[in-house]
């Protein structure tokens, strides 16, 4: 039977809003998602009115401030503060991004910040991550040579097998790319996601790995490569300004080659 | 490797990618054709166009694009039912009913393309 509506506990309702100080001047307001497994509630939009002139200049600045000084219960995840560890990708103003990489003045009117879509949500901005991190596994994302290093010595690469993977080795594994897929919407258990893809072909494009066949292999089926459509979302929306749809291509066309 | 779907029979997705570019750009030479063909048959009565299909070269290529044409859609319309349309709801099913639907069109087609043929 086709639904026609979301259901209740997707159906966003109006939160809480809280004002800015009395004084303050440059104020922004923060409509966050906030949703909790604990109390039954749908979940709800709160607005924090937050006062720039006293707020670092990033959006995951603003949601420290607001957990410090206003509402210590917002969950969000965090880490590094400097888009190393991924763990504060979320929705800000549409775009899947990290909160620590997004400056606030880069977003005209209200700051909207939701979790990562089509992800089930643990409690208000985090997602459960669950089954990328499986789907991570399963492309096992290590070397594996079939000789051991030299004793003493490191395994070398030439520099330009070390360019290889360039625009790869960078990703922090946010996952903004796949959530931002919709093929991955559709087709997430099955279809590897980007995210994952560029992982797998970090792997297979490593002249250290005699593993590549393997690999390829693994891939072949109906979904877990082929479900790209080349929508390119994921590179538009990579807060680290990578290609994960080139690196899908690169896959393809190793198929092609094996 | 382990991430293989269990929920899926093992089809090869690169044969099914790499015969749909190859039908794709193989049907878009035959548009050429076809539009051709089209051009040529507008100004031919019943008869004068059942007579120009039936001349080999035309009957062949006319085949041909039938061929490969239905065979394009067939791998297209399966990718939209893998994409959209759910494995509980059915999916292998209506994967196999899209292949012998254009299975029997191609087929019916060629058949009338002989007829053609062998009739004038």
């Amino acid at each position: 039977m086709a639904e026609f509506r979301l259901p209740k506990n997707s159906r966003m309702t109006d939160g809480k809003v809280h004002k800015a100080l009395a004084g303050a001047s440059n104020v922004k307001t923060f409509k966050i998602y906030r949703w909790s497994p604990d109390d039954g509630a749908q979940p709800r939009i709160d607005a924090f009115d937050i006062d720039l002139d006293d707020c670092g200049p990033m959006v995951l600045d603003a949601l420290i401030k607001i957990k410090n000084e206003i509402d210590s219960s917002l969950t969000f995840r965090r880490s590094c503060r400097e888009g190393i560890c991924g763990s504060c990708s979320m929705n800000i103003d549409g775009t899947n991004t990290l909160a620590c990489l997004k400056g606030i003045k880069d977003v005209k009117g209200d700051v909207n910040i939701y979790p990562l879509p089509h992800m089930p949500v643990v409690k208000d901005l985090v997602p459960d991550l669950s089954n990328a991190y499986r789907q991570l596994t399963s492309i096992e994302p290590w070397l594996k040579a079939d000789n051991s290093a030299p004793k003493g010595e490191e395994r070398r690469q030439s520099p330009v097998e070390r360019e290889k993977l360039d625009g790869l080795w960078e990703c922090v594994l946010c996952f903004s790319c796949s959530t931002a897929c919709p093929s991955y919407w559709w087709n997430g258990d099955d279809y590897l996601g980007p995210a994952v893809l560029l992982q797998a072909y970090r792997w297979i494009s490593d002249s250290r790995d005699d593993q590549k066949r393997e690999r390829l292999d693994a891939l072949d089926d109906s979904f877990s490569l082929y479900r790209c459509h080349t929508i390119m979302n994921c590179a538009k929306t990579c807060p680290k300004g990578l290609n994960p749809g080139k690196a899908i291509a690169g896959i393809k066309s190793e198929m092609g080659q094996r | 490797m382990a991430h293989q779907s269990a929920r899926h029979p093992r089809e090869s997705g690169y044969g099914h990618w790499r015969w749909q570019r190859i039908s794709a750009v193989i049907t878009l030479i035959l548009m050429v054709y076809f539009t051709y063909l089209m051009a040529s048959l507008g100004p031919l009565n019943y008869q004068e166009a059942r007579s120009f299909v039936a001349t080999p070269h035309q009957g062949i290529a006319l085949g041909f694009l039938l061929s490969v044409g239905l065979f394009h859609a067939t791998l297209g319309v399966q990718m939209i039912i893998e994409d959209y349309i759910p494995l509980a709801s059915g999916r292998l099913m209506l994967v196999m009913v899209a292949r012998a639907v254009f299975t029997v069109a191609s087929l019916a087609g060629l058949v009338a393309v002989g007829l053609i043929m062998g009739s004038v």
